[in-house]
This record gives C-alpha cells, sequence and structure tokens, in this order.
C-alpha cells in the first residue's frame, strides 16, 4: 500500500515538473506518456497483491 | 468549551490567513507576469499543501494516538473485569453487562489504527494527486475510501447501538420527543455524518444512562466530555477547511478551493473514527469506575 502510494506521488510530481518545463507543442504527445506510466504501476502493484509479478 | 475553541482557531486560523493572502498574491502575479500564470499557479499549489496539510496531518496524529493509548487501556483492564464479573455474580446483570462489547470495543479500536487511518490518509493522497495533476485524476477511488470508511464505521456502531438495546438498558433523553429536532438540525448541518452523529450519540446516551444508577452524572459528563473533546476539535478543523474554501472561492483557482473542501471531507469522516475510539473508551471508562465503586461498597 505504502510503496504504492509512493509511486502514484513520485510519477504526479515529476510529470507535472516535467510538463511545466516541456514548450506547449510537446505538452499533447508527451500526456499519453505520464499515463502509461500511471496504468504501468497501477497494473504492477495489483498483480503483487494477488502474488503475481508483472516483471 | 471556550478554550478549546480558542485553541483550535488559534492553531489553524493563522495557516488559513497565509492561504489567503498567498491566493490574492498569486492572483496580482497572474495579472502582472501572464505568461508566467501556469509557475505561479504550481508554486501556490505546493504553498498551500504545506501550510494546510499541517493541521490534518496533526489531526489524524491525534487520533491516532488517542487509538493506541485506548487500546492498551483494553488490553490492560480486560482480564481484571471479566475477573470481578466472574466474581461479582449478580451485581453486574443489572447492568446487562455483554463480555462480547468489550471484545467488540477493542476490535473497533484495532480496526481504527490499523486500517482506518491509513485508509483515510491514502485518500487524502489521492485527492491531492488528482488536483495537482488533472489529466490523471483518482477522485473516484478518493470518493470510493471515504464512503466504504463511513459505511464501516456505522456499520460497527449500529452493531453496538443492537447490542445496547438488545440489553433493554434504559432510553435515555437523546431520543425523547425534545431532542428530536436538534438532532434533525445536526442531521443536515453536518455533511456527510451528520446523521451517523447523531445515532451514534443517541447508542452512547442510552448505554451511559443505564450506567447513571450506579455512578453520579457529573462523572458521566466527564467521561463523555473527556472522550468527545478530539472529536469535536476535529469536527470543527473540518469546518475550519470548508469555511477558508467558501471564502476564496470567488477569486481563487478551483483546484485551491477544491483541495480545502476535500480536506475538510476527509476530516469530517476522521471525525466519524474518532466517535467509534470515543465510543469504546467510554465503555471501558464507565464500566472501570463501576467496578471501583462495587469494591469500595463491599469494603
Amino acid at each position: 500500500m505504502f510503496e504504492f502510494l509512493t509511486g502514484v506521488l513520485l510519477i504526479t510530481v515529476l510529470s507535472s515538473i516535467l510538463l511545466l518545463l516541456l514548450p506547449d507543442a510537446q505538452e499533447e504527445e508527451f500526456l499519453p506518456l505520464v499515463k502509461i506510466a500511471m496504468g504501468i504501476w497501477i497494473i504492477h502493484s495489483i498483480t503483487r497483491i494477488f502474488g503475481h509479478s508483472l516483471f | 468549551m471556550m478554550p478549546i475553541l480558542e485553541s483550535v482557531i488559534g492553531t489553524v486560523l493563522s495557516s488559513f490567513i497565509i492561504v489567503i493572502i498567498s491566493t490574492f498574491m498569486a492572483l496580482v502575479l497572474d495579472f502582472l507576469f501572464p505568461s508566467f500564470s501556469r509557475w505561479t499557479r504550481t508554486f501556490l499549489f505546493f504553498i498551500v499543501l504545506t501550510v494546510v496539510l499541517y493541521p490534518a496531518y496533526e489531526h489524524l496524529q491525534m487520533i491516532r494516538s488517542i487509538t493506541q493509548t485506548v487500546a492498551t487501556m483494553f488490553i490492560s483492564i480486560y482480564p481484571l473485569l471479566t475477573g470481578a464479573i466472574l466474581a461479582s455474580g449478580g451485581s453486574f446483570s443489572m447492568l446487562n453487562f455483554q463480555p462480547a462489547m468489550l471484545l467488540f470495543a477493542n476490535g473497533a479500536v484495532i480496526l481504527a489504527d490499523k486500517v482506518l487511518i491509513p485508509l483515510l490518509s491514502a485518500a487524502m493522497l489521492f485527492d491531492i494527486v488528482s488536483r495537482f495533476h488533472p489529466q490523471v485524476p483518482f477522485t473516484k477511488m478518493a470518493d470510493l475510501l471515504r464512503t466504504s470508511l463511513i459505511a464501516l464505521v456505522s456499520a460497527s456502531v449500529a452493531a453496538y447501538s443492537i447490542f445496547i438495546t438488545a440489553g433493554g438498558t434504559i432510553s435515555w433523553a437523546m431520543t425523547g420527543v425534545t431532542s428530536e429536532p436538534i438532532k434533525e438540525l445536526i442531521r443536515q448541518n453536518i455533511p456527510l455524518i451528520g446523521s451517523f452523529m447523531t445515532d451514534s450519540l443517541g447508542a452512547i446516551g442510552r448505554y451511559s444512562s443505564g450506567a447513571s444508577v450506579f455512578i453520579g452524572a457529573w462523572l458521566i459528563i466527564t467521561i463523555w466530555s473527556v472522550a468527545l473533546v478530539p472529536t469535536l476539535k476535529t469536527l470543527l478543523t473540518g469546518f475550519l477547511y470548508r469555511w477558508t474554501a467558501a471564502l476564496i472561492e470567488p477569486f481563487a483557482d478551483e483546484d485551491i478551493t477544491g483541495i480545502l473542501d476535500d480536506i475538510g471531507k476527509t476530516l469530517f469522516v476522521l471525525c466519524a473514527v474518532s466517535f467509534l475510539v470515543a465510543f469504546a473508551f467510554i465503555y471501558t471508562a464507565l464500566f472501570t469506575v463501576i467496578l471501583v465503586k462495587l469494591i469500595t461498597a463491599v469494603k
């Protein structure tokens, strides 16, 4: 639980800082990457709850 | 009552004034440097978070330490109470003492310590994340956590009250006709947990009325106020969050008011959790007092 929350927080903070630094034009391209990262992290955490490992 | 009010407002008000002033400063900065507005929003968000999260976190810690204290009290007093009930025989049957209640209350305290408070802080984190980064929202998760917490807590309080009324102790005045308007007022004016509050107060009241035959009314009032002070403090702080959100809404970002509102909501749920702990505390304290009274009366 704690690891999952830490991961979510890290992804959010890092991606929002990157979004601030990137120019507006590239923002559209970067957002799907953030969503993919969050998705991978959530799926990884859920599979680990049930004793499996994604990686 | 007044010193509590003053201490709560004194600790929280300064941080809320910082929030109001910094929101206004951000407004002025936005007007002066429009191209800088995204950075201004981020900085404002961090300032508000650092200032505003501290009182909420302090309340979480407070309720947590109280639950731990109550849990220790239970574990130390449980064998003593059971032994005394066995020894005294008929005296306790007047009170409809149910040992299952003690187990129940203990379970509730452990539940609050191990499950409710971590889940509540997780809900708060999800709220912050979804406000800070609206493209990756977690609002449904936070809402789910909060509503399931309330469901869990009210289910345990309902179980308590079933146990108490099944024992057939005397009904207390709070359930009477005269207090009905007050209950309605509380129910409508405290968001989320209003009806839960009146119900659990009624349950506690029903229980302590049976015990007031043995120990004086003043002692019951003392136990009540000791148990309910943290709850009242949390409730008041939650209201201050919502009040600040309402005050800065016209000139602040949607995010800032939203986060204040969300933290207020979370504190209301924390208040419900602390009710559970307060109930457990009242139960143990009453029985300990009765035990001491009985022992001294026999001598």
